[in-house]
């Protein structure tokens, strides 16, 4: 009873006990309180940036990205512009049969790829004929358009003699003739022709065809880099193994 | 002159801390603050700690106003804030419970009379404990929490509570006796 009187007298003194504190305490809290508003308001602001900044980077690719495609087709018309100046004012100048005389020898060398893995090597002659006149066929359908001119005619017929020809004389020798053979004597062709147009009967050089000419040279087959490279390796080693001889 | 208050009642007041109204907030602290420093005092024996414990106290008080359901008292409930706090003090500086056998059985053979000391008197008395034994002894004996309550906020076993209290008792008794001999001449 004495302790529970005791306890009783202690809590009573103690729950009525107020003490007053400094008269910084409130400038303390108000400052801390303060402090965490401002703490929860700093990530949405950098949020805010970093959203406004993702925004403009966006708007920024898609404006590039919108103009490059757009300036292609420009220039395309340009050219065709150009092209059909001389088609009107100077029937001799063979500029737009230039222009579209890629296209179809593209063209005739895609169907070439697809039609050789299904004939047989003996219809090797059949296939290129038909292929040629498929290609001519193309010819045709573009002539609606475009007015051709004799002198790249002549040199297409001519070039497509030649590999004719050429596969003649190969099953002759071989009796057999592969697809690959075929394609690069196209490809060899196609090429001969374009190199052939680089220069103009007007002593003028035909931008597209020389184009053309410099990217044949710079797409060198895979085989050719690796030869170059075991040339080059063989050539260190053989300098290097001659060098600790002596 | 009759000063008309602003708010007229303190529900009214709380609903405005609790939007972040800095006036109705240092109404509240104002009105509370010396009760609460009395409280976190008990626990701690140094003012100036105690006043940082009811700085970060009220704190937490404005910063959680709008979990208040009105639903008890509020000052109950800043009570309640300013105790885990001042507790949490004293759990971040290692204050140590000992785990001991627990001796609620033998109860203090001296009776503890009525005695008419001063609230400072009675304060040092509670200071001179260790800070376990007054932990346990404020929280059971002037806030009225049960063992089980005490043993969740101090991380500690009921009978550990338990102990800690027969012993806090037990050094209170022996410092009344010396007081009392003191007082009365008798060393």
């Amino acid at each position: 009873m004495g302790r529970n009187k005791f306890e009783k007298q202690l809590k009573e003194q103690l729950q009525k006990r107020e003490i007053k504190p400094s008269k910084a305490a409130w400038d303390r809290i108000s400052q801390q309180l303060e402090d965490s508003g401002k703490a929860k308001s700093i990530p949405f602001r950098w949020y805010g940036i970093a959203a406004g900044f993702i925004g403009i980077l966006f708007v920024a690719v898609l404006y590039f990205t919108r103009d490059e495609t757009t300036s292609i087709p420009e220039t395309e018309i340009t050219n065709s512009k150009m092209d059909a100046v001389p088609v009107t004012t100077n029937p001799e100048m063979n500029e737009v049969e230039k222009a579209k005389a890629n296209p179809v020898v593209v063209e005739s060398q895609v169907q070439e790829e697809k039609s050789i893995p299904n004939t047989s090597k003996g219809n090797a002659n059949k296939r290129m004929e038909d292929a040629l006149a498929s290609s001519k066929a193309e010819e045709t359908k573009m002539e609606k358009v475009v007015v051709r001119f004799n002198t790249s005619e002549a040199l297409i017929e001519t070039k497509i003699a030649e590999v004719v020809a050429q596969v003649e004389q190969l099953e002759t020798e071989n009796s057999t003739v592969t697809d690959a053979e075929i394609d690069s004597l196209l490809r060899g062709a196609q090429r001969q022709i374009l190199k052939d147009k680089i220069f103009r009967s007007d002593k003028s050089v035909d931008a597209m065809a020389l184009l053309a000419d410099v990217e044949n040279e710079i797409d060198r087959s895979f085989r050719d880099q690796i030869f170059d490279a075991l040339k080059d390796g063989f050539l260190k080693i053989r300098t290097a193994v001659a060098d600790r001889n002596q | 002159m009759k000063i008309i208050p602003f708010y007229k009642t303190e529900k009214q007041l709380i609903k405005k801390s609790a939007s972040g109204n800095r006036d109705a907030q240092r109404r509240l602290y104002e009105k509370y603050a010396p009760k609460m420093l009395g409280v976190c005092r008990r626990y701690i024996k140094d003012l100036h700690f105690a006043e940082d414990v009811m700085v970060s106290g009220f704190v937490k008080v404005f910063k959680n106003l709008k979990a208040f359901r009105h639903e008890g008292s509020f000052e109950g409930w800043i009570r309640q804030i300013m105790v885990r706090e001042s507790i949490s003090h004293l759990r971040k500086n290692q204050f140590v419970v000992y785990d001991e056998t627990v001796m609620e059985q033998a109860h203090p053979q001296t009776p503890m009379d009525s005695f008419d000391w001063d609230t400072e008197h009675i304060q040092s008395l509670i200071d001179s404990l260790p800070d376990g034994y007054r932990a346990v002894f404020v929280l059971h004996a002037i806030e009225g929490y049960k063992h089980q309550e005490i043993a969740e906020m101090l991380d500690i076993s009921e009978s550990t509570s338990k102990s800690q209290l027969f012993k806090a008792r037990r050094v209170l008794q022996e410092k009344l006796k010396q007081q009392n001999r003191i007082g009365y001449g008798t060393e």
